[in-house]
């Protein structure tokens, strides 16, 4: 019984771990609170590279820019570059736009 | 505008999530996307969009809500209709001119807001101004729509909770009606409204503006609230570490604070944190207002510190063996002190004291909070920390005390509610204790109200029970003055809304406008 529970507890452990590091602009650059998560793939240690987030209309952002950006990993990720010896390298991007600078009435 | 079907919303806190048909990003842009020309054309460019929306919801005959930050983590949000994701209109104006306010009304205290703006935002506009918000919630992320329409507090026992700052809202009801809502008293201009609300109906009327501010999107589309604000001060705040036992004799009656011979002479703000594991350190905090001396924003300083994932992982092993939660709570106190250093005096203005607005996942997570008669707390607390031990709760408890809100359904209704709260990770261990304390405390005969933005079990008989028939009865009257027919009221009710008993029809069917 306290091997199953232990089990559990490891499995539970393995598939809810991840790590993630994130990168969040100054208070003066208000997040839209959209926060897109995408799953990005290098292949062949990394001589494929997922292009799919550069200059994107997503990543343009009405022109305002993306204000958090975090990349995060968990362990299948990991097991799964390990299992192909680096050669399938995913990894989970979020980010979220900037909104409008404000304006004031006078500045029209 | 960016339109997304089938599209999978989740709050902030992660413990609500659901699938709408249409998802909308409302933008204050032109119809073919290019930024309007002037500023009175931004401003009413959003609040054309928003229109569009609500067309297209009437046409196909589909439901509407509206988001903000999303932290909310009660249902509130849901539908299966088309959401509306107003974070985009934030345009801010803070004090307004002679011309735009009615004769003997010092425009220069006011601010007016689109519904998306952040408190964060408008903080640092009315900063600008020299000017701050009476009172805000513990951070600065949340919509300002959002924070007020949920009753959002701080624990300013002096001054009450967010809506009551707010004295005009902006309700868009459909293309073509829509209400500029004020108390008793007009506050702004016929020009005003020729400008920002071109072609509302005016409205003054305290029973209705106090029912629409908390009023968790049910009673339309929320474009912009007009809040009046205070010439900028500073809040000096003095952190110390008290046993529970030395606490609970303020609990009840924070007016006696004097006797804990802290620095703070003339106390604005009083919150109490609780581990119900380690009762030997609680995190006792207490503000004054001060005049206000020119600050730089603070910095943190990056250092290594634990992820948000940790809250996750707490929440799954206190799922399966319940049993660790309270050798996991005497583990974190340390963490917990971390994040509370004990400290003598620290100043800053108060858009720099209540922080952290960042949209980064906080790790899924629970809270309910529960408000009562500050006269009743220390009987709460009696029946609440000795549960902790019969019925594990993997979070902490804080006290806060916040003064009656003027707004109808306000969960701070009593002269001086104690606002207790039991953040926790998103654990089935979090939803037992819930469970648990809701019963505790009807069996305890006390009486208490839960907040509408966090967890509850608010239902159409304990709605009336907490708020009475006459009150509740009151603000569905004034939703059916502002959603005159049966088709609105529709339009913006949900499950939630249904579940509380707070949809009722009218009687009679009005005209379809």
């Amino acid at each position: 019984m306290s091997r199953n529970l232990l089990f559990s507890v490891i499995c539970s452990l393995f598939l809810t771990a991840c790590s993630s590091t994130t990168v969040i602009m100054p208070r003066n650059v208000a997040q839209m609170h959209d926060v897109q998560k995408r799953t990005s793939w290098s292949f062949l240690w990394g001589a494929i590279q997922d292009k799919r987030f550069e200059n994107t209309e997503f990543t343009n952002c009405e022109g305002n820019g993306l204000s958090m950006v975090s990349v995060k990993t968990n362990a299948a990720f990991v097991l799964l570059n390990v299992i192909s010896l680096g050669t399938v390298m995913p990894i989970r991007l979020s980010f979220d736009c900037a909104k409008d600078a404000q304006l004031t009435p006078s500045d029209h | 505008m960016p339109v997304t079907n089938n599209y999978q919303w989740t709050n902030l806190h992660e413990n609500i999530n659901f699938t709408v048909e249409q998802y909308h990003v409302v933008l204050n842009r032109n119809p073919n996307g290019t930024p309007p020309s002037n500023y009175i054309d931004k401003w009413n460019s959003g609040l054309n969009n928003i229109r569009a929306v609500i067309r297209s919801a009437l046409t196909n005959h589909k439901k509407v809500r509206a988001v903000g930050g999303g932290w909310s983590l009660s249902d509130i949000q849901q539908t299966n209709g088309y959401l509306i994701n107003t974070n985009a209109l934030n345009m801010i104006e803070p004090g307004l001119s002679a011309a735009n306010v009615e004769a003997g009304i010092d425009g220069t205290k006011y601010c007016l807001a689109q519904c998306g703006a952040s408190v964060m935002e408008i903080n640092t506009q009315l900063l600008q101004s020299n000017l701050a918000l009476s009172t805000s919630g513990a951070s600065d992320g949340q919509s300002i729509v959002g924070a007020i329409s949920t009753g959002t507090h701080g624990s300013s026992f002096t001054f009450g909770s967010m809506p009551d700052f707010v004295e005009g809202i902006h309700i868009v009801v459909s293309d073509i009606l829509h209400y500029w809502v004020e108390g008793n008293n007009r506050v702004v201009s016929d020009a005003f409204i020729n400008d920002y609300a071109t072609g509302a109906t005016r409205i003054n009327d305290d029973s209705i503006l106090n029912a629409a501010i908390v009023s968790f999107g049910c009673f339309g589309v929320i474009f912009a609230v007009l809040i009046k604000a205070e010439p900028i001060y500073a809040l000096k705040r003095c952190q110390k570490y008290f046993p529970w036992t030395t606490i609970q004799n303020y609990v009840s009656d924070p007016s006696n604070l004097g006797n804990l011979n802290l620095p703070i002479a003339n106390p604005y703000y009083f919150s109490v944190l609780v581990n119900p594991y380690k009762l030997d350190n609680t995190v006792v905090t207490v503000m004054e207002k001060v005049g206000y001396t020119a600050q730089m924003p603070p910095t943190s300083n990056p250092t290594f510190g634990p992820s948000n994932d940790v809250l996750h992982v707490i929440g799954k092993v206190s799922s399966i063996i319940p049993g660790t939660i309270p050798t996991i709570m005497k583990w974190l106190d340390k963490l917990i002190r971390k994040q509370y250093p004990e400290y003598n005096q620290i100043i800053s203005i108060p858009g720099f004291t209540f922080m952290d607005g960042t949209s980064v996942a906080k790790g899924k997570a629970l809270s309910v909070e529960i408000g009562i008669d500050a006269s009743q707390a220390l009987i709460a607390a009696n029946i609440i920390i000795p549960l902790c031990t019969t019925i594990p709760f993997p979070g902490i408890i804080t006290f806060r005390y916040v003064k009656k809100s003027k707004a109808t359904l306000a969960f701070t209704k009593y002269p001086v509610t104690c606002a207790i709260e039991f953040p926790a990770p998103f654990s089935n261990a979090t939803s037992h204790f819930y469970s648990a304390l809701y019963a505790a405390l009807d069996l305890a005969g006390i009486e208490y109200t839960l907040h509408w933005g966090q967890c509850n079990n608010l239902n159409s008989v304990n709605v009336r029970t907490k708020y009475t028939n006459a009150v509740v009865d009151s603000w569905i009257a004034a939703r059916q003055t502002i959603l005159t027919t049966n088709q609105f009221q529709s339009l913006y009710s949900n499950d939630f809304l249904h579940r509380v008993g707070l949809d009722t029809l009218s009687a009679v069917v009005g005209p379809i406008v």
